[in-house]
């Protein structure tokens, strides 16, 4: 955010509706101070005042294959679609099969979450969460949750976590029990791999209307810690690049690899950002950073994908990362990335980068 | 206090205490109102600051609490309908960025405020709303998220 405008805007709507005087305010103090005063609010301007935005729907919500068959439902695939019917991927990566039980349930406060089970493919992993809430106000009040949740490695989570940002999903009320909310999170693909040791942290549960407490958010610390089940993920066709340079204002982006998974086609860049007339000059990258991100936004927008013939335009766009001690990538290399829709890569028989009047042939 | 320490007080704070309650109940008329009662218990308050950044934070947690007490008196409204939209009768002249920053979320809301406005740090704001910073982390960054989707200008990512 511009702050100065911000703040100006601010400092201009104080100047225009608070208009007492500290002579005024003083000698309203001291009549105050007197007799108790008892400030009383007219009945019109007792507006609606708590607004509350509600977001966009949850990615994906889903039950457990107990409730499944509890309610007598065909394959879990199908419950899921008839339920929601929004995530048609997932249900059908579970139709696959590549859908495994976890089962760990852990009670606090007033809150139970279970870790019931891990699907989706390697790019994009989901961890499907049973919350039960056993506060009657917060129950009926909220016909979702949110649940943030770190998703890590041991050696992440114990020494790394504030390097970290947390995920976050909502989560819809059953439609049976009324305090019981499905949450299906995206989870870190970076970690989620299979075979492979994970600890998933739920660190706080948000409410949308909490009117008793006023609370909203609720701090947890549940930790979960299991490995990846093979075959838990489907697998995604992964395709390293070499030579597919994409060139806008002064910076190269070089085009490291595609992953062509069920959800979506994502491809990720690295550029060298110091020297460039953007940088100015600077050689810390997290003080110019927004700039470069702004410029990635804009120019990542007009790129397309044409596969068989079809053309994509660009789904997602992701901000940037920097690598200042070449832990991940080379020192001074940034990294950043964007997603098309998902392609079959396997049957798919080209596959192109338009950017501008230019084409890179990925396939 | 002294006169000469509050009117010095008020000439110092006032935006900062009428600012923070209107992003609370987002009405010109009941900040006022709320913002006289907040400098009316630093009047009566027979405390010491260490310094003027203890008053600012002690103001400030006082107004905000002054908004609970508010809003906890007036239950009924929960009930109602939600609206999305700053309530047409209050017609001070808002500036669009204030009004984006209005429609945000409470809890959005009011970490924004002050982490743009005042200008407090991370760990400040989580003293001051008595939340762990884990958590004004992630309210500040939802913020800027709805902000930045709403607004999509490039001067505000």
């Amino acid at each position: 955010m511009n702050e100065n405008k911000y703040k100006k805007a601010i400092d201009d709507v104080c100047e225009k509706e608070f208009t007492i005087t500290g002579a005024q305010m003083l000698e309203i103090a001291k009549a105050a101070s007197q007799t108790e005063r008892n400030i009383t609010m007219t009945s019109t301007k007792k507006k609606s005042i708590i607004g509350k935005i509600i977001g966009t729907a949850a990615a994906c919500v889903i039950v457990s294959s107990t409730a499944v068959s509890a309610m007598g439902y065909g394959p879990l695939g199908d419950t899921f679609r008839k339920f929601f019917g929004k995530d048609k991927t997932t249900a059908e990566i579970i139709d696959d099969g590549h859908y495994v039980d976890i089962n760990q349930e852990i009670t606090e406060g007033i809150f139970t979450v279970k870790l019931n089970s891990v699907t989706g493919d390697n790019s994009s992993p989901k961890l499907l969460f049973d919350v039960t809430v056993n506060d009657k106000v917060l129950a009926e009040k909220n016909d979702r949750i949110q649940l943030f949740a770190y998703i890590l490695d041991e050696e992440r989570y114990f020494n790394k976590l504030d390097e970290y940002a947390m995920w976050d999903a909502y989560g819809e009320k059953d439609p049976e029990i009324n305090n019981l909310y499905h949450v299906c999170m995206d989870g870190a693909s970076a970690f989620m791999i299979n075979e492979e040791e994970v600890i998933t942290a739920v660190k706080c549960i948000s409410f949308e209307s909490d009117p008793e407490n006023r609370k909203f958010d609720y701090d947890v610390n549940m930790e979960y810690r299991f490995t990846v089940p093979d075959e838990a993920l489907k697998d995604t066709s992964l395709e390293w690049y070499t030579g597919i340079t994409l060139s806008e204002n002064g910076i190269d982006y070089n085009l490291r690899y595609a992953e062509y998974g069920s959800y979506d086609t994502l491809m990720q860049f690295n550029y060298a950002f110091k020297g460039t007339e953007l940088a100015g000059g600077e050689t810390d990258y997290y003080k110019v950073i927004d700039k470069f991100d702004a410029q990635w936004h804009k120019y990542a927008g007009t790129l397309k994908l044409i596969a068989d013939g079809n053309e994509y335009t660009v789904k997602e766009i992701g901000a940037s990362y920097c690598d200042t001690e070449g832990e991940a990538i080379e020192a001074g290399t940034c990294s950043t990335w964007l997603s098309f829709p998902s392609i079959d890569y396997t049957r798919t028989d080209s596959i192109e980068l338009i950017a501008g009047d230019k084409s890179y042939k990925l396939k | 206090m002294t006169d000469e320490n509050f009117l010095s007080a008020y000439d110092k704070f006032k935006n900062t205490v009428f600012s923070v309650i209107l992003n609370y109940v987002r009405n010109a008329e009941d900040a006022s109102e709320l913002s006289q009662d907040t400098f009316i218990k630093l009047y009566t308050y027979n405390g010491e600051f260490d310094s003027d950044e203890h008053m600012k934070a002690w103001l400030i947690r006082v107004a905000i609490n002054s908004c609970n007490n508010h809003f906890r008196s007036r239950k009924y409204i929960s009930a109602s309908p939600i609206s999305e939209e700053i309530p047409s009768g209050e017609k001070y002249e808002i500036d669009e960025l204030i009004e984006v920053v209005m429609k945000l979320p409470e809890k959005y809301r009011i970490p924004v405020h002050l982490f743009y406005y005042e200008e407090y740090s991370i760990a400040e704001i989580a003293k001051i709303l008595d939340l762990s910073e884990a958590t004004v982390k992630t309210r500040l960054m939802r913020g800027r998220e709805k902000l930045r989707k709403t607004l999509r200008k490039e001067d505000w990512l």
